[in-house]
């Protein structure tokens, strides 16, 4: 495979990735208009053009509030949702222009797994078929071979394989992501789009499922794309950091620049909100309101209504990604301040 | 034995429970039906007036049984719970749920002075009531708003603005900020937290998140398997947890600083409440565990105010 010989070629390449909803408007809407309402059909930039590398065997986590199209741009990368612009190459091929059996490639190769294990699981399934449904479809075991293959994942995933007949309500929790894990895995996957895989765990359980991320990434080699709104889980397993603020990324480093070197205020506002264990009374100077809505992003750089340095050039000009110091991108007009 | 001014939680009735406002005393629940769940066994709660308490537990360890009983919407099958503030007009307590309780088809002031209007208060007065409390949440603007219009955060502000709006002496809030982001949760537990100490309300949080709750709880009560395991002051708690489960859930908690090791994680699960295990409910998963867990642990000082129910009771140590 040309992957392996070029070790440094990025894994998966975005690059101007846009995803655009659009609501057309109902009849009422059209009767409306035609009497002269002037009703137009909503857009939702729930993306708004973002490039981004990810490299083989590196975490990438992609941190941002409800809302800011971290989701949305899981869902692209993974190939759920088609982009409307934009470029995605997998192993440096488009996806857009790949066919037949390259195109199966990419599409084993990228899994996701999702938040609610309650409800990405089907209920009427027991877990030897949840599991071992998709590598006997796609042939990469034979139906024979299928139990002892779902015997090897559960163990793998810290589940007992006597559970196999069971059904996803008959575990608990962490247990039911541990079988979405699994489910992953059975494609023999190189990337993960990890969706907030561990938000809706307990603290103690999502510390079970963040080692045994952990773990199998050394295992089997893994790329992880981590999708979470939690700083301190993305802080612990990530190698670099992509913060977004309504479809863009705003801030792209190491973990270490992100975490001790923040130069996006947007970034700054969120670090001084992470959630310690520091038990000295806190004063919390909370960002200032709340995410804008994508239908009607406010101009220039989106966060200067919230932004404690914004200036009358943040209001009229939309700021670009750029490098400021090896590998630490942000999107900031105060960078060319002092410059 | 409390010092002057520390409000909250103490495990044992020693300055006597006069002292304190809100006083939970030995509360068992049994869910009997087909099968009998022992939801809570022996629990003993002392709260003060303008203290905010932190409950932390794993699910199912039966902390929202607990607030449910402290909130009258459930009966205790054993013990009591005692409200020593004179008997007055405002309501004993207020809930705030996860899911946010707000009408769909009312507005944001209809949503808020619904209380009042079924108390039979004057349309002006709750009005001015509600706008009040509304201002008081910083949703002002948003008067005439339907929740749909309104984020996440906003909505569980419009919730919390009703607890708030009669005045009650107790407001209990079971993980109301879970389904909120990391940012907004902050955000909205300093504003609640800073209004129940200006209006002298008791305030009773539950999550299973520590870190969101310590830079401004005064006590934290964990809980597990339907029994309070620690309690104590915030900075004692989670500072010198003396449980080996405190323990085990303040080290799993992600950090910049614990990347690239392994969290330290608590092996196995809760057990199921249908069939706890004979003793120290946590024995199976306890790396201190010896015979003498096979018997049921009394709460025990450790510390002024500070109470542990564990055989080996003390600070985190190597394996």
């Amino acid at each position: 495979m040309s992957a392996e010989r070029t070790s440094d070629m990025p894994i998966l390449a975005l690059s101007g990735i846009e995803l655009r909803f659009v609501q057309p408007l109902d009849l009422a809407a059209r009767i409306a208009n035609l009497l002269g309402a002037g009703l137009r059909t909503q857009v939702v930039h729930a993306v708004a053009g973002v490039d981004l590398e990810v490299r083989p065997g590196e975490v990438l986590g992609i941190v941002g509030e409800s809302g800011c199209g971290k989701s949305t741009l899981g869902r692209v990368v993974s190939g759920i949702l088609p982009p409307t612009a934009g470029e995605l190459r997998y192993r440096g091929v488009s996806v857009a222009e790949m066919h037949g059996p390259e195109r199966r490639a990419y599409e084993l190769g990228v899994q996701m797994i999702f938040q609610d294990p309650q409800a990405s699981l089907n209920p009427r399934m027991r877990v030897r078929d949840i599991v071992g449904e998709a590598p006997v479809a796609h042939r990469l075991v034979s139906r024979r071979e299928q139990a002892d293959y779902v015997a090897a994942l559960m163990r793998q995933v810290g589940l007992d394989p006597a559970f196999a007949q069971r059904y996803p309500h008959q575990f608990s929790g962490g247990q039911r992501q541990r079988i979405g894990i699994a489910r992953a895995l059975a494609l023999k996957p190189s990337v993960i789009v990890c969706d907030e895989a561990v938000a809706a765990l307990d603290v103690s359980i999502q510390a079970q499922v963040l080692n045994l991320f952990a773990r199998l990434r050394e295992e089997l080699n893994l790329t992880y794309l981590f999708i979470s709104h939690n700083l301190g889980v993305v802080s612990h397993v990530s190698d670099r950091v992509a913060i977004m603020y309504l479809g863009r990324i705003v801030e792209l480093a190491t973990t270490d620049d992100v975490f001790l070197r923040a130069n996006h205020p947007y970034t700054q506002a969120l670090l001084k909100e992470l959630p310690t264990l520091a038990t000295g009374r806190r004063a919390y100077q909370p960002i200032q309101g709340e995410l804008p809505s994508p239908l009607d992003p406010p101009s220039g750089c989106a966060f200067h209504p919230r932004c404690p340095h914004a200036m009358p050039r943040c209001k009229a000009e939309r700021p670009l990604l750029r490098q400021i110091a090896p590998g630490h991108m942000s999107a900031c007009h105060l960078n060319d301040m002092g410059a | 034995m409390e010092t002057v001014g520390d409000a909250g939680v103490i495990h044992q009735a020693d300055a006597g429970d006069a002292a304190y406002d809100f006083v939970v005393d030995d509360v068992s629940k049994v869910f009997a039906g087909a099968t009998r769940v022992q939801a809570l066994s022996n629990i003993d709660l002392r709260l003060k007036r303008g203290s905010f308490t932190c409950i932390v537990g794993p699910s199912g360890c039966g902390k929202s049984t607990l607030l449910r009983i402290i909130g009258e919407l459930e009966t205790a099958t054993k013990g009591t719970v005692q409200i020593n503030v004179p008997q007055s007009k405002t309501p004993r307590s207020a809930f705030v749920f996860q899911e946010h309780g707000v009408f769909p088809w009312f507005t944001v002031l209809q949503n808020v002075a619904f209380g009042q209007q079924m108390a039979s208060v004057g349309k002006k007065e709750r009005e001015q009531n509600a706008r009040r409390w509304i201002a008081e949440v910083g949703l002002t603007g948003f008067e005439h708003s339907y929740p749909h219009q309104l984020s996440g955060g906003m909505r569980q502000r419009v919730a919390i603005a009703i607890a708030l709006l009669n005045s009650p002496r107790l407001i209990i809030a079971d993980e109301p900020t879970t389904a909120l982001d990391v940012t907004i949760q902050g955000q909205i537990l300093f504003e609640v937290q800073k209004l129940c100490r200006e209006t002298g309300t008791a305030l009773i949080w539950i999550t299973h998140d520590l870190a969101v709750v310590a830079g401004l709880a005064d006590r934290v009560a964990v809980m597990y398997a339907g029994r309070v395991v620690e309690t104590g002051s915030t900075a004692d708690v989670i500072g010198h947890p003396m449980h080996p489960y405190t323990h085990g859930l303040i080290a799993s908690i992600p950090t910049p600083e614990s990347r690239g090791r392994p969290l330290m994680q608590i092996p196995g699960m809760t057990p199921s409440l249908l069939n706890l295990p004979r003793g120290c409910a946590f024995r199976g998963r306890c790396p201190r565990a010896t015979d003498a867990c096979l018997a049921e642990p009394q709460p025990e000082q450790v510390r002024p105010g500070q109470w542990v129910r564990c055989w080996h009771a003390g600070g985190p140590r190597n394996p």
